[in-house]
């Protein structure tokens, strides 16, 4: 959950993007740009999840 | 390893009037600059068409490919040293292709027989065109067709004929043709190929042409996902509609912030000012006065556009020629008069993916233009005027260190070291520094669509307070200026 994309060896933002889209596609959710550009790790990623499906 | 090489302007030439794909990043050194490339990129294909050869020459009795998946993760510059490898799998082969230690492609291809054949081919025919479109992003999501190949796939086949062995050159023609399709159809001329999947298959009927069809669009990522069938391959492929060259703002956009002649009695120097920051400085300047001389290294027509400009608003701007490798006396030569100010703006390609933690040619080339670059600069300005005022750009990152960034952070802040002994031994010359953020320029600009703020509101801070060098009378502390002096940083 800490994660951040620092963290992962290779990490580019074309992975960043399929990673993205592959989170929305699994959950059926959509995140705003700005959200997109400022999740500083994992854990972010998941709690915003969360909040658009709750 | 199974290959290695490094690929030449005359290899992406050939490449490109085979494939037909004559998209200027691959090709032209100037308007590449301009991309997030930074310099011409290899065909991703091209890269791909390369592995599978060198594979098919290695291992000649390979079973017929069924499936293949290939991803272009980073731009691969001319230039570079590019290494192939190949990994046995369960089913197939996996081909990584690495540069400076980064995978930037990789491709995996399944074997097997080859799958059902698709419908016909269907659509309007579209000739191979001679120049990449232009289209608008809400363009991309109508567009569909069936693409003529620029050449007879034999043509192909001739540049790779271990791959077309074992492929048939009518899928080596195919794949080439995804690469004509997404550089100069669609997405056209700003576009990124992210990769493709596709699927061995028997022609129903042999045709020259890629069917094409857009299934997706997605306007935050500026992603454009397209189904593809022809020459006895049918799939998918992924590819991005990459941000145009960043438009600064114009001098009449510029002049409402400036007072009208706040600038007026200087003579500016503008190193690196023919685009982005640099282009912003020499219109800000303009615009409040002060006569102009803006330096390019290799974008004479974007200087000369940018002085147009200028002068076309009733400023004075001349235009030279200077290559901050280069010494930089002879080069000044042309100037009119002594520049009382300079601003320096040179910059290699800052953002490239790299493995290593700290690579020691990268923080050199970095050195060369950030500080041998500008304590050359700044000798000749000073044998001309001993008050000139220069401003260096250091960066933010200097104290933040995002990770790949660390010959550029070292390099920045080596370059601020300099500037606060220039300042000491060099008065009354005087060298501001400021700690730029991540403004909006061309090495800046991103895939997804939100881009950096403006460069104009913190380079007209930087510009007040160059130019409120030479200060007549030093009162100490109290003169403290709003911005980070060099003997402050």
């Amino acid at each position: 959950m800490e994660t951040r994309r620092e963290d992962v060896p290779n990490w580019d933002s074309f992975n960043y993007i399929n990673f993205i889209v592959a989170v929305e596609m699994e959950f059926g959710v959509k995140f705003k740009v700005a959200d997109i550009e400022s999740f500083p790790n994992v854990g972010a990623i998941v709690k915003e999840t969360q909040k658009i499906l709750a | 390893m199974l290959a290695e090489r490094t690929f030449t302007e005359a290899d992406q030439e050939r490449f490109a009037a085979v494939t037909g794909d004559r998209n200027p990043m691959h090709l032209d050194p100037v308007l590449a600059r301009r991309t997030q490339a930074g310099a011409p990129a290899v065909h991703g294909v091209h890269l791909l068409l390369w592995g599978l050869d060198a594979l098919a020459r290695a291992e000649p009795a390979l079973p017929p490919m069924r499936r293949l998946r290939a991803q272009f993760k980073h731009f691969a510059t001319t230039g570079e040293r590019i290494a192939v490898t190949a990994t046995r799998m369960e089913a197939g082969v996996r081909l990584d292709f690495i540069a400076a230690g980064v995978t930037v492609a990789q491709l995996v291809t399944d074997f097997g027989a080859p799958v059902e054949a698709p419908e016909p081919l269907s659509g309007e025919a579209i000739p191979a065109p001679a120049e990449a479109r232009d289209l608008s992003f809400d363009a991309m999501a109508a567009m569909s067709g069936r693409l003529a190949f620029a050449s007879p796939p034999d043509a192909l086949a001739a540049m790779f004929p271990a791959a077309s062995g074992w492929l048939g050159s009518r899928r080596v023609a195919a794949l080439g043709a995804t690469t004509l399709l997404v550089g100069m159809v669609c997405p056209g001329l700003h576009s990124i190929y992210a990769g493709l999947t596709v699927e061995a298959c028997d022609e129903p009927v042999s045709e020259d042409r890629l069917s094409f069809r857009v299934t997706a669009t997605e306007p935050r990522f500026r992603s454009v996902s397209m189904t593809v069938a022809g020459g006895g391959l049918k799939g998918a492929v992924q590819s991005y509609a990459r941000t145009p060259p960043t438009p600064q703002a114009s001098v009449k956009d510029l002049a409402g912030a400036v007072e009208p002649g706040e600038f007026k009695g200087a003579t500016a120097l503008i190193i690196g000012g023919s685009r982005g920051l640099g282009e912003v400085t020499a219109k800000l300047l303009a615009a409040g006065g002060a006569k102009v001389a803006i330096s390019y290294r290799v974008g004479g027509a974007d200087a000369e556009a940018a002085a147009r400009e200028i002068r076309s608003a009733g400023g004075v701007c001349e235009t030279l020629a200077y290559d901050a490798s280069l010494p930089a006396d002879p080069q000044l030569a042309g100037l009119g008069e002594a520049p009382t100010h300079a601003y320096y703006f040179a910059t290699p390609t800052i953002f490239r993916a790299q493995s290593a933690l700290f690579a020691r040619a990268r923080l050199n080339a970095f050195l060369d233009v950030y500080v041998d670059g500008f304590l050359n600069l700044a000798e000749a300005l000073r044998a001309r005027r001993r008050d000139v005022s220069l401003f260096y750009p250091s960066s933010v990152f200097v104290a933040e260190r995002p990770r790949g960034m660390l010959e550029y952070s070292m390099a920045k802040a080596a370059g601020e070291t300099l500037c606060a002994e220039m300042n000491e031994a060099w008065a009354p010359l005087h060298v501001t520094v400021e700690r730029l953020p991540r403004l909006r320029t061309d090495q800046t600009a991103s895939v997804i669509g939100v881009s950096p703020p403006s460069p104009a509101g913190p380079l007209l801070a930087v510009v007040r307070e160059t130019q409120s060098w030479p200060r007549k009378a030093e009162t100490g502390p109290a003169l403290a200026a709003p911005l980070q002096t060099a003997s402050a940083g």
